[in-house]
């Protein structure tokens, strides 16, 4: 798998403020990433410097391989700006021509037509655009975006503001567009939930500062750990509590009513504690495995910052 | 380059859709020009054709003045009506970030936008002015002094309002792209009423003829300070200062 994006010790100061203070991150083709941080953590400046808004003070950036400043490598990237750039007073299929002949497109009309087509918006092609709805905008702006067939997209809290229907209809897009089409979406959000629904990367920007990055799955499960909760129906012996405090690969908490809690610190599976249980008469009656969530960890790591001031 | 045409175009559909702004831009050039007209011919082209001995240099140079006139108060309001008002919104709407972030550069931007005012302003302002001149010259001076033409009367009439407002418009669309959008529109506010104010004393005072080289080369000469100034200012011009600038 090639890089697709990557930031090294990239710095960025307004005056005498540094916004970005030596980030770097990497991400793969054909990845979901999603770029979490809070309001003024640094995702709008980051977001700038990759597309060549406003240059870093320091650092190395490259896209596919090249330096982001590059004119050439403007064409390999399709973005959705958190403003959505669209001209009110022109159509859909005005807009979309517009950037088409800018990006240099050949077969301009089919192209244009084929995205207002996947964005559920052909029927709309010859209304003006200060007439859409903000899901709709958002919409004909990702159509804007693929128009040029890009490799990399670049989004900016893509769904702000969209109601929830909107929503589901732009992430089932985003969906398909590295399902089908193997491209690489770079996205920045606050919304935790969001992320961890489509994303399989992440990196977490806290005022200028990464303070996490690398695979979703494994740094849920690396530093925010998982429980694993199992429904007893009748006693558990005290004898079989104390031989599972002593077996530390179970990570045994608590038992309440009937309930016993484990969090197990390495790669202990449910089958693993219920075969135990089964093995000892208790008669279990249901087992499940819950996953701490992307919020678990971001609040975690806010704590740790409250922490070390 | 090759993305400046279509910049232009999106430019000129965005701005001159808008039926309001256009209203407003016929509506006052007309009333301004019809006003000017009326003004000069009642108080000198008139008495001058009634007159005994009509003298027909002095009517020329006022029938110069009113083509002078009738392109610069048009230039001068499209620039007004065409630049803040609409730079002030697609800031606002952060549009340029969404041109710039692709393969269209600042200056190619910036370019596109002064095209897309100053070429519809041309347009009008040679319709009107040559309106203007066909008009008075067929309906007041031909039936008693015959057509009154002369080449400096036309080029003075016809091309120093656009030789002028072009780096004009370049310098109010420079500074509204890289700063403020409104203190562009200050320093057209300001041209318009600077070259009005000249208009009306040459009106009353008729101190300097609109067709002579004195005129022509004062004209050249502010056009060329101007043009000065924005080849100066626009090294300044980033992509960084268009995104800050506009920043909500």
């Amino acid at each position: 798998m090639s890089t697709a994006i990557r930031l090294e010790n990239v710095r960025k100061t307004f005056r005498s403020t540094e916004v970005l203070r030596g980030i770097g991150f990497a991400v793969e083709t054909g990845d979901m990433f999603g770029y979490l941080g809070s309001n003024g953590a640094g995702k709008t400046t980051t977001i700038r410097i990759l597309l060549d808004l406003i240059r870093a003070t320091s650092g190395e950036i490259s896209i596919m391989g090249e330096r982001a400043d590059r004119d050439a490598i403007r064409r390999r990237i399709g973005f959705v700006l958190d403003s959505d750039g669209l001209y009110n007073a022109m159509t859909a299929e005005e807009n979309l021509t517009f950037y088409a002949r800018i990006y240099g497109v050949r077969d301009i009309g089919p192209k244009v037509a084929g995205q207002l087509e996947a964005v559920g918006l052909a029927d709309r092609a010859r209304d003006r655009v200060g007439l859409f709805s903000r899901g709709m905008r958002q919409r004909l702006a990702l159509a804007r975006a693929l128009v040029h067939g890009p490799d990399v997209l670049i989004l900016d809290e893509p769904m702000s503001g969209i109601d929830p229907s909107g929503q589901i209809e732009l992430r089932r897009i985003l969906q398909d567009v590295v399902r089908q089409d193997g491209k690489t979406i770079f996205f920045s959000s606050h919304d935790l939930d969001e992320v961890q629904r489509i994303c399989n990367r992440i990196a977490l920007i806290d005022r200028g500062e990464i303070r996490l990055a690398g695979e979703l799955k494994t740094l849920i499960r690396e530093m925010g750990g998982h429980e694993i909760i199992v429904d007893v129906g009748g006693g558990v012996p005290e004898s079989l509590v104390n031989e599972l405090k002593g077996a530390p690969e179970f990570g045994f908490r608590t038992l309440e009513n009937g309930r016993l809690v484990f969090s197990p610190p390495g790669s202990a599976e449910v089958s693993d504690i219920v075969g135990r249980l089964v093995a000892r008469g208790v008669k279990v009656e249901g087992a499940r495995r819950t996953e701490a969530s992307l919020e678990d960890l971001y609040a975690a790591i806010l704590k740790e910052r409250e922490g070390s001031k | 380059m090759s993305s400046l045409a279509p910049t232009i175009v999106a430019h000129l559909r965005n701005s001159y859709r808008l039926k309001g702004a256009v209203f407003v831009m016929f509506g006052v050039s007309v009333l301004l020009i019809a006003g000017l007209i009326a003004l000069v011919c009642v108080l000198a082209i008139v008495p001058e054709t009634r007159s005994p001995n009509p003298n027909a240099a002095e009517a020329a140079r006022y029938l110069g003045l009113i083509v002078y006139g009738t392109g610069l108060l048009v230039m001068g309001i499209n620039l007004n009506v065409f630049t803040a008002n609409n730079l002030v919104k697609e800031k606002a709407q952060r549009l340029f970030e969404s041109i710039l972030a692709g393969p269209v550069g600042v200056r190619t931007l910036w370019m596109a936008k002064s095209l897309a005012v100053f070429l519809p302003g041309l347009v009008f302002c040679e319709a009107f002015a040559i309106a203007s001149f066909l008009g008075v010259n067929t309906l007041i001076i031909a039936p008693r002094m015959g057509f009154l033409a002369s080449p400096t009367m036309i080029f003075n009439g016809l091309a120093l309002v656009p030789i002028l407002y072009f780096p004009l418009c370049c310098l109010v669309l420079l500074v509204g792209l890289s700063a403020n959008p409104i203190s562009g529109n200050v320093i057209a506010n300001i041209a318009f009423a600077a070259l009005v104010t000249l208009l009306i004393n040459l009106v009353t005072r008729a101190g300097l003829d609109v067709g002579s080289s004195v005129f022509t080369l004062v004209h050249l000469a502010l056009a060329g300070g101007v043009g000065l100034l924005v080849f100066v200012l626009q090294l300044r011009l980033t992509k960084e200062r268009v995104v800050l600038s506009s920043r909500t």
